[in-house]
């Protein structure tokens, strides 16, 4: 591998990497704004010109506070398991492209420059799931070493959660997988661009909307977000797994969530809603200026889908436990593996004539 | 297979007995017994000497980047699997076999099974080592029972571990087990199949119609990139080993029934005689219960 | 009631249909309406919040806030040290020293030598407020009492007779005297009837309104 080639690759890693920590700051800012708004309130407008400088005494407060370790925890995995949040958070972005990659990226010199940290994985979407289930152990983890009851029953919810609601998400996204017949992003977002009925672009929300419910419903309880915070309910358990947390640690646990949000909203945006696909960009426009364009599609895009999810945090009262669970295996699951086959099918009888 | 010479013969014979002791001493005692610190310290002494005579035998893939990132997952793998199977702490121990996959699909990262590696993450640390921790949480909730704390013939275990590695290490160094780079590929590799012309028999006859469809190869390749491994994979398993998978398939089929039919809570066969003699009503209405 | 009792009514839930049952028409329309919310407060200036410090919040006329003591219109304090505030006080904040009224009042016996209420202490129900026979003490309005002691939210007689001043002309007292006409119940402190009272409400009268 070329120096220069590590060298863009540690670029794009800062930038994305910065960029997306930045973002979180502002993502607490505007999930407190919409909080306001949907209770008839202003929210935080104290700090710069519309509180735009809120998210930095934010920060500050975070870093600043008395960071105060039980007497009584268990101290290497309660060190642990703010990192692992955090950790986990940020590696998955590793194989999401923001921009077009692969085939569609634009070229210096003949050289392609990939919208995306590690092009050309081949498992794509497949390492973002795995990634997210190590996620769980941040939970678990600082569930248990808090030695606290509420912590550790906050740990069990969330990871007899996550695991649960793997399965539909897994199985919604084969439908788009098995589509555009490769499981790395970029190839199902030139799928989306590329086919479709005139006008109306082949989205993954309009050629396959139950797996799109589906998606988002797993999703979000992969997130830990209201309806599915059980983990954190505040109200039961003052709090869940981080209750024991004070300063950065607790903090390291809201950007990992907030992280998390980024990473749905990407996946929701490139699976269902064709990524960096417009009306006027194609696949074919390989120019820089189209490279650009689409960068800000997609990122237009991923806001409109965090706006979304805190408009839906505000909306929906959570879920009891037992309704969770039902939710996941006795509708999730099934719709799930019914798109699938039906899917299947489809693409079986079409084969020969698309 | 030809014999070792006898150089290999002594480094293997020194790895089995120095991991043998090693791990005896830093095994938990077989009654949950109390041990000196000096044993411990000369356990991990002794283990790790074990583990860096392993070293040699692995070989490392080309740049200078990938070795690197090849020892460190060896070593964390191995460091894992002697911690996982030392620690007193059932919860640690569970993590530490986290940290083994992990590493291990590190490797198969290395070794370009990309598919492998976020399988085995997702699969066992992602789902069987969380239900693990789950389960050894929920026991654990009266502090660690005397199972918990004590191991269970520390003293043969180790050395059948140590003779299994001793066996796999001769194995795998033995001339002629491995390929040389003269020898024709194995045919049911990945990437064979996809080269292979359409050949006779029904194999290859499906092998080379269904590879063309599913795999998204018809698109040209960029200079160093490898063709699709999720397409070639799943057209082996489909192909070549579709008795394995179906079989497999049945049997966990049959492994989910067995669950839910133990899951299932059903009536007790007799009534219970606590029960039936504390409480009078029950006795009187059920007068035969009582057997 | 039984549970067998033939004038139970059991009511069954309704049975929802298919499309109720996946739950997305109730999401959808909760979505409307947080949005709605949402909308009209960031766009349409709908939001309640008052900026506190620029804006004042003017409290309710029955707001229960800082209590203050009345005077008459000579200026004395009102209050006859009669207790009954002190004794209805379920906080038991309120803690009175009466002594023999001046000479030169001769229409009460008794008048508070200090009058001391300790407004941590206070739950502000408004009992004292209700027991009063003379309206000497009342709840104002004001709701923003800060200190950087205990010590001084001890408010002393000063203090509240302070607190009407400040507070006389935004809100005028509450109740004054009942009309001479109506019959006032007599009590124990105040023997004489209600003769000399019923010059203060034809005073006052006029600044009830």
């Amino acid at each position: 591998m070329a120096t220069w080639q590590i060298a863009v690759i540690l670029v794009k890693i800062f930038l994305i990497v910065g960029l997306f920590q930045g973002a979180v700051a502002y993502m607490i800012l505007l999930e407190r704004k919409i909080a306001a708004w949907a209770q008839d309130r202003i929210g935080p407008n104290r700090c710069g010109p519309l509180g735009l400088l809120q998210p930095l005494a934010d920060g500050a407060k975070m870093l600043l506070k008395e960071d105060v370790i039980p007497g009584y925890v268990n101290k290497p995995l309660y060190i642990l398991a703010p990192a692992i949040a955090i950790v986990m958070a940020t590696i998955g972005f590793a194989v999401v492209p923001f921009g077009p990659a692969g085939l569609d990226a634009p070229t210096v010199n003949g050289n392609p420059i990939h919208f995306q940290i590690a092009p050309n994985v081949d498992i794509g979407i497949l390492y973002v799931f795995a990634i997210g289930s190590l996620a769980v152990y941040a939970v678990i983890l600082g569930g248990y070493a808090s030695n606290n009851k509420y912590s550790f029953l906050g740990g069990l919810r969330n990871s007899a959660q996550i695991i649960s609601y793997e399965i539909p998400l897994g199985l919604s996204v084969l439908g788009m997988v098995m589509l555009a017949r490769s499981l790395e992003l970029n190839d199902v977002m030139s799928w989306q661009d590329r086919n479709g009925l005139g006008p109306i672009p082949a989205w993954g929300v309009f050629v396959q909307p139950l797996a799109f419910l589906i998606f988002l419903v797993s999703a979000f309880a992969e997130t830990n977000r209201l309806p599915f915070d059980l983990a954190e309910a505040e109200q039961e358990l003052v709090g869940g797994f981080h209750t024991e947390y004070s300063a950065m640690k607790f903090g390291m646990f809201f950007l990992g969530e907030y992280l998390h949000v980024i990473t749905v909203s990407f996946l929701t945006v490139i699976l269902f809603f064709g990524g960096w696909d417009a009306p006027f960009l194609g696949v074919e426009d390989t120019s820089w200026i189209a490279a650009v364009l689409k960068v800000g599609v997609i990122f237009f895009k991923v806001t409109l889908m965090v706006i979304f999810i805190m408009w839906i945090r505000w909306t929906l009262p959570r879920f009891r436990y037992d309704q969770l669970m039902n939710l996941a295996w006795k509708a999730l699951i099934p719709l799930a593996l019914l798109n699938l086959v039906v899917t299947m099918v489809l693409i079986q009888l079409f084969r020969g004539v698309g | 297979m030809t014999l070792l010479d006898s150089r290999d013969l002594a480094l293997i014979a020194a790895i089995v007995a120095l991991g043998w002791v090693g791990i005896w001493l830093l095994l938990p005692h077989r009654h949950g017994g109390v041990k000196t610190a000096r044993a411990y310290r000369v356990g991990a002494l002794l283990s790790a000497i074990a583990v860096l005579l392993v070293l040699p035998y692995l070989t490392p893939p080309g740049d200078l980047l990938a070795r690197l990132f090849f020892y460190s997952f060896s070593l964390l793998a191995l460091l894992g699997a002697v911690l996982m199977i030392t620690a007193r702490n059932p919860v640690n121990s569970a993590l530490w076999f986290a940290v083994v996959v992990l590493s291990s699909s590190g490797l198969f990262l290395l070794a370009g099974a990309q598919f492998l590696a976020a399988g085995t993450v997702i699969v066992y640390a992602g789902a069987i080592i969380v239900t693990f921790l789950f389960v050894i949480m929920l026991a654990q909730s009266h502090g660690q029972a005397i199972y918990d704390r004590s191991a269970r013939r520390p003293l043969a275990a180790s050395l059948t571990g140590m003779l299994l590695l001793g066996a796999l290490i001769s194995a795998i160094i033995a001339p002629g087990a491995t390929r040389k780079d003269g020898d024709p590929a194995p045919i049911y590799s990945v990437g064979a199949i996809a080269d292979q012309p359409p050949a006779d028999g029904p194999i290859a006859a499906v092998t080379a119609q269904a590879l063309t469809e599913t795999s998204r190869l018809p698109r040209p390749l960029e200079q160093g990139e490898t063709p699709a491994h999720v397409a070639g994979l799943g057209a082996t398993l489909f192909t070549d080993h579709l008795l394995t998978v179906q079989v497999v398939g049945l049997l966990l089929f049959v492994a989910l029934i067995g669950a839910v039919a133990i899951a299932t809570p059903k009536a007790p066969i007799r009534p219970d005689r606590s029960t039936a003699s504390s409480s009078p009503g029950s006795a009187t209405t059920n007068p035969g219960g009582v057997s | 009631m039984k549970p067998d009792d033939p004038n139970l009514k059991r009511v069954e839930p309704p049975k929802l249909t298919l499309l109720e049952k996946t739950y997305l028409p109730q999401i959808l329309g909760g979505l409307a309406v947080t949005g709605r919310h949402i909308l009209g407060s960031a766009i349409g200036g709908k939001a309640v919040t008052v900026q506190y410090p620029e804006e004042q919040h003017v409290p309710t006329a029955n707001y229960r806030g800082v209590h203050r003591l009345n005077k008459d219109e000579q200026g004395r304090v009102k209050c006859v040290a009669c207790m009954l505030c002190a004794t209805a006080c379920p906080a038991h904040c309120i803690d009175i020293v009466g002594a023999t009224a001046p000479e030169d009042w001769p229409d009460r016996e008794k008048y508070p030598e200090s009058f001391v209420i300790d407004e941590l202490r206070c739950i502000y129900c408004g009992m004292c407020e209700e027991a009063c026979p003379v309206d000497a003490i009342e709840l104002t309005g004001l709701y923003d009492i800060t200190g950087l002691s205990r010590e001084e939210l001890i408010y002393d007689k000063a203090k509240l007779l302070s607190v009407f001043d400040m507070t006389k002309d935004a809100e005028p007292m509450k109740t004054g005297n009942p009309p001479a006409s109506l019959p006032v119940p007599t009590s124990p402190l105040d023997p004489e009837g209600p003769g000399p009272r019923t010059t203060v409400p034809a005073a006052q009268l006029p600044s009830r309104s």
